[in-house]
Parts: C-alpha cells; sequence; structure tokens
C-alpha cells in the first residue's frame, strides 16, 4: 500500500524535488509554508496535475512514469479539497451516493459515522462550512478509495466548525483502514493527527519521519511554531478518583492530568506545548505544578530577540520548552546539563 | 385571423426553428465544450469563425450560401453524386443556412456555461472514480443547464426573426421555403397592411410568450 514519489520539476518559479516512500499505513502528513509544494505533491499523487517529470508508483503498480500515466479516476483514491466542493445541483444524499460504488447501507454507515443523516435531503448551499466538509469526507469514502488525500480540510473554516468537524477526523484517523495523506500548514493538526509528517520547503523535503520526532526537532520550523510541542503516546495506568486524576504512563515518566473521563488502561495520545514547560535546577516540592520531571538539555535555539527554545531529553522522550533568553542566562542553562521540566498543562487528544 | 398561407408560413417558421435549434445543440455542445477546455492557441480562430455571423450582414452570407448551394459547386456536385437534390430553394438548405447564421447564439452561452463550471467540479468528480464521459454527462451537462435554456431560446428565436440569409437562399416557395419573415415583407410589398399585421403581432406575442416563459423557468431554476 506504500507510494513511492519521485519528483523533479523545474519550471519557472516552481520546483518540486524529492524522493520518498509515504508508508501505506496511518496518516502522513504534509506540512511546509504556503508555496513549498504541498498540494502540489498531494495533486500529482492524484493525477489531477499531469507531471511528466514525476513518478508514482502504488504499492509497485507504475501509476505514472515516463511510459505511462494512469488518469485520476483509475488511481482509487479518495480526495478532500479545501472547500467541500459539493454538486451543487444534487442534495447530500445525491452527493454522497456520486459515485455508485456504495450499497445503500454502506451509505447509511457513512452518514452516521459523519453525523449527516438529517442533512440528507438538504441542497449544499444550506448547509454550514463544516457540515459541507463532512459531507465531502463522506463521499469521497463512499467511492471505496484505497487512499484517502485531504488538503487543508479545515483551512476555509471559522473556528466553531473547526472544532465542530476535528472530532470526526479524529475518530477518521483512529478507524481508517486505509492510508490517509494529510496536506496541512497547523501544527496543531498535526499533532493531533498525524503518525508521520512530511516536511516541505521551497519544494524539497527537509525530513520525513514519525511524528513525534518532527514535532520536536529544533532544526525543522514545526518546533518553533506557536503550537509548537512534543507528542507522547501514553497509557492510563491508574484513575484516583479521590483527587480525579489519571496517572498515565509515558516514554517520559508517569504524567498526572485531571481528567476523569478516562479509563484505566486506556491508549490514547498527549500534547505538551512548549509553551508549557518550565525549568527548575531542583526538584521543587513547593510548586503547584503535578509533573515535575528530571531532564537533560538536548539542544538550545534562538526562537526570537527575547525567548530560546530547549529540546529536553526526559526518560526516552523528547519535550520542548519555550524560555527566555533572561531565565537562561539567570539559571545557566547549557547543553547537557541536567534540569526539572515542569509541566503546567498536558492536552490529551 | 390569419389567411391559410400565413398559416402555412407560420408552421414552416416554427418548424425551421425548432429544427435549427436540435441541429444547433447537437453540433454546437461538443463544439462548446471543445472550446472551453482547450488550451490550443489556435481555438481564437474557430471562435472567430463561430463569431463571424454576428456581425456579417446576413446577405453576404446568404450570398455565399447561394453560391456554395449551387449545382456546379463542389457541395452541389457532391451532393448531386449522392443523389440528394440541391439545397438551393430547399427546406434543408434554409436548415442548414439558419444554422451557421444562428451558431453563436447557441454556442457563446453553452462555452460561457461550461466555462463557468471551472475544473474543479470535474476534477473532484475524477477522483471519485467517473471517466472523462460521466463527467461530462453527469457533472458538466447538469451544471451547465442555465446555459442550455438561454441557448436554446436565442437560437430559437433568432432563427425566428431571420430574414435575409432566406432572402437569398431560400426564396419564396408556399410550404417549403416561403418563412413568416418573408411572407410578411411580401404583404407589405403588396400593401396589404392586414395581413401584414396579423403576422406580425403573431409573431409578436409568441416570442413574448417564450422570452417569459423561459424567464420565469430560469428564476424557478435559481431558487
Amino acid at each position: 500500500m506504500a507510494i513511492q514519489l519521485q519528483c523533479n520539476i523545474q519550471r519557472g518559479d516552481f520546483h518540486l524535488q524529492l524522493q520518498t516512500e509515504i508508508a501505506g499505513r496511518g496518516t502522513t502528513a504534509i506540512v511546509g509554508p504556503s508555496g513549498s509544494g504541498k498540494t502540489s505533491v498531494l495533486r500529482i499523487l492524484a493525477g489531477l496535475d499531469q507531471q511528466p517529470d514525476c513518478e508514482v508508483a502504488a504499492n509497485g503498480n507504475v501509476w505514472q512514469n515516463a511510459e505511462r500515466w494512469l488518469p485520476s479516476h483509475q488511481r482509487q483514491i479518495g480526495y478532500v479539497f479545501q472547500e467541500a466542493n459539493l454538486f451543487p445541483h444534487l442534495s447530500v444524499a445525491e452527493n454522497i451516493a456520486f459515485s455508485k460504488l456504495s450499497t445503500n447501507a454502506e451509505l447509511e454507515a457513512l452518514a452516521k459515522q459523519f453525523g449527516i443523516q438529517a442533512l440528507l435531503r438538504r441542497k449544499p448551499a444550506t448547509l454550514s462550512g463544516g457540515e459541507k466538509q463532512r459531507v465531502a469526507i463522506a463521499r469521497a469514502l463512499a467511492a471505496k478509495p484505497q487512499y484517502l488525500l485531504m488538503d487543508e480540510p479545515l483551512n476555509g473554516l471559522d473556528e466553531k466548525s473547526k472544532r465542530e468537524l476535528l472530532p470526526y477526523l479524529q475518530v477518521l484517523h483512529q478507524q481508517l483502514e486505509i492510508p490517509l495523506i494529510y496536506v496541512s500548514h497547523s501544527v496543531s493538526e498535526v499533532a493531533q493527527l498525524a503518525d508521520r509528517v512530511m516536511v516541505l520547503e521551497n519544494g524539497k523535503l527537509q525530513a520525513h519521519d514519525d511524528a513525534a520526532t518532527a514535532l520536536t526537532d529544533p532544526n525543522l520550523s514545526l518546533a518553533h511554531s506557536v503550537d509548537a510541542g512534543a507528542l507522547l503516546d501514553a497509557q492510563v495506568i491508574a484513575v484516583d478518583a479521590e483527587q480525579q486524576l489519571a496517572h498515565m504512563s509515558t516514554a517520559a515518566g508517569t504524567l498526572y492530568s485531571p481528567v476523569t473521563t478516562l479509563n484505566t488502561g486506556q491508549s490514547l495520545r498527549l500534547h505538551i506545548a512548549a509553551r508549557d514547560v518550565s525549568l527548575s535546577l531542583s526538584q521543587h516540592s513547593d510548586s503547584s505544578i503535578n509533573n515535575i520531571l528530571p531532564a537533560t538539555i538536548a539542544s538550545i535555539s534562538d526562537e526570537d530577540e527575547s525567548q530560546l527554545l530547549l529540546q529536553l531529553t526526559v526518560g526516552e522522550a523528547k519535550l520542548l520548552a519555550r524560555i527566555t533568553r533572561h531565565s537562561a542566562q539567570r539559571l545557566d542553562l547549557s547543553v547537557g546539563r541536567s534540569v526539572y521540566a515542569q509541566i503546567k498543562a498536558v492536552a490529551i487528544f | 385571423m390569419l389567411a391559410p398561407d400565413d398559416l402555412t408560413a407560420l408552421g414552416l417558421t416554427l418548424q425551421l426553428a425548432a429544427a435549427t435549434t436540435l441541429l444547433l445543440l447537437l453540433v454546437g455542445t461538443p463544439l462548446a465544450w471543445y472550446l472551453s477546455r482547450s488550451q490550443w492557441r489556435g481555438k481564437v480562430l474557430i471562435e472567430t469563425l463561430v463569431a463571424l455571423p454576428l456581425v456579417l450582414p446576413p446577405t453576404v452570407l446568404g450570398f455565399y450560401l447561394l453560391l456554395a448551394f449551387a449545382p456546379q459547386s463542389p457541395l452541389g456536385q457532391l451532393l448531386n453524386s449522392l443523389g440528394l437534390a440541391p439545397l438551393a430553394f430547399s427546406f434543408g438548405g434554409l436548415l442548414l443556412g439558419s444554422a451557421i447564421y444562428s451558431l453563436p447564439f447557441v454556442v457563446q452561452p453553452l462555452q460561457n456555461a461550461f466555462s463557468a463550471i471551472g475544473e474543479r467540479p470535474l476534477e473532484v468528480a475524477a477522483t471519485l472514480g467517473l471517466n472523462p464521459w460521466q463527467r461530462f454527462t453527469r457533472v458538466a451537462l447538469p451544471l451547465a443547464k442555465p446555459g442550455f435554456i438561454t441557448a436554446s431560446t436565442l437560437g430559437f428565436a433568432h432563427t425566428l426573426g431571420e430574414f435575409g440569409v432566406v432572402l437569398m437562399i431560400g426564396g419564396n416557395i408556399p410550404g417549403e421555403t416561403r418563412v413568416a419573415s418573408i411572407a410578411i415583407y411580401e404583404h407589405v410589398e403588396t400593401l396589404n397592411y392586414g395581413q401584414a399585421h396579423s403576422l406580425s403581432l403573431t409573431l409578436l406575442l409568441l416570442s413574448c410568450v417564450l422570452l417569459a416563459l423561459i424567464y420565469r423557468r430560469q428564476r424557478v431554476a435559481a431558487l
């Protein structure tokens, strides 16, 4: 199911030079600033742009090379565009059924999965942005694709619609059996949805790594964004009903989070934002912070004029901490130094 | 009321307009689709030829058609060798002339409608597994529906009002080439104003009703 991609396009202002293999399982996020070539890669994979200087093969089948060209409609790819692009002359139900590749029972299951049963008779023009995008995803899945491609599906939406749509994408990420390739420029979306990350800049592949590594690599732009932070896989080992505290085992050590909806044994993904991590030289027992972990400073890089970004090794995990230059000077921090990482908040996905 | 002659002329006019519109939809749809999608630079040449009847005096067009329809012309000889009747002064000739004359009125609205769809809905359909023919019939045609309504109306109405081309290539044969506009002209020439009035008024009302119906339908479709 893996996709081999090789491009060497040099045309005017447009460059795209990369060679990589996109995993045949889970979610691969393609990130990078606008103009970096993210959407181009997705369109090439889908066969929507005829780029003769690219070679694409999926699971050993050549989709395109110098001799062969497989058109979009034969590639079995689902594609969700930035705008939902529903067919305006058809109802929601007709849009979902458009490919004619799913049975009625399958269509009903999709409508249920995306919470659009009540909208089936409506015309697209009467739907909200989030509703339209849910219909678009259901429509793509109803064509039974072997790969699902999404081009910033949350981009055109307001905050409310984004919050409404994201849980559906998270469920999709957990349940989808086919690979999902997700273009995004939002670190928070990547943190919530991606298993692996391809970082593009100026049409070149900067990195292609698992999400936890890419997000905490200070050499990549992801670690320097406002929402930068570390990803940790966690398992709930105990729930303290009296204190309303969940004890979670992670590669960084045991973390505590005031969440009562969790059950013992549950696996989940944590995001620890760089801005929520502070450092101290000794293990304060007089701190209000629950999570204090011994750490070693792995690297220090400039953030801006007043702040530094520190990459920390905590147990077997990497965390990011954003602190002021002033604090770093005061604590005399340097690479290799042992410190304590104090984690103010743990976001749970 | 209308004289039997005038009724025949009116019937022939409607027949000609309907046949022309049908022929133009058949020929114009693929042509308009090609023009809306083609990246070929030379397509401006085709667009020019399509638009030519808009600016050309109908008599100029009629004159060249008359020459082309002559039995000695290459077209005439071809028809003759196929055992077909010559086109000049025949309904078939009128149909061909009307079709050329009304071509831009059908092709241009269709081309605009196809262009307005943009690439995106067709790309969506492709990723949903539809082949090019399915994309055309299931996405492009339904989305271009307003364009088809406009094109049919304009094609029909424009053929109703045709005069110059018919005069040049059709003449005035009752039941064969004598359409309403020619009949009116003849009534006026022979100072038969009463009959000219009846027929003119009929055409006027017919056109009004036709346009009103289509505008109403378009408004309903837009809602």
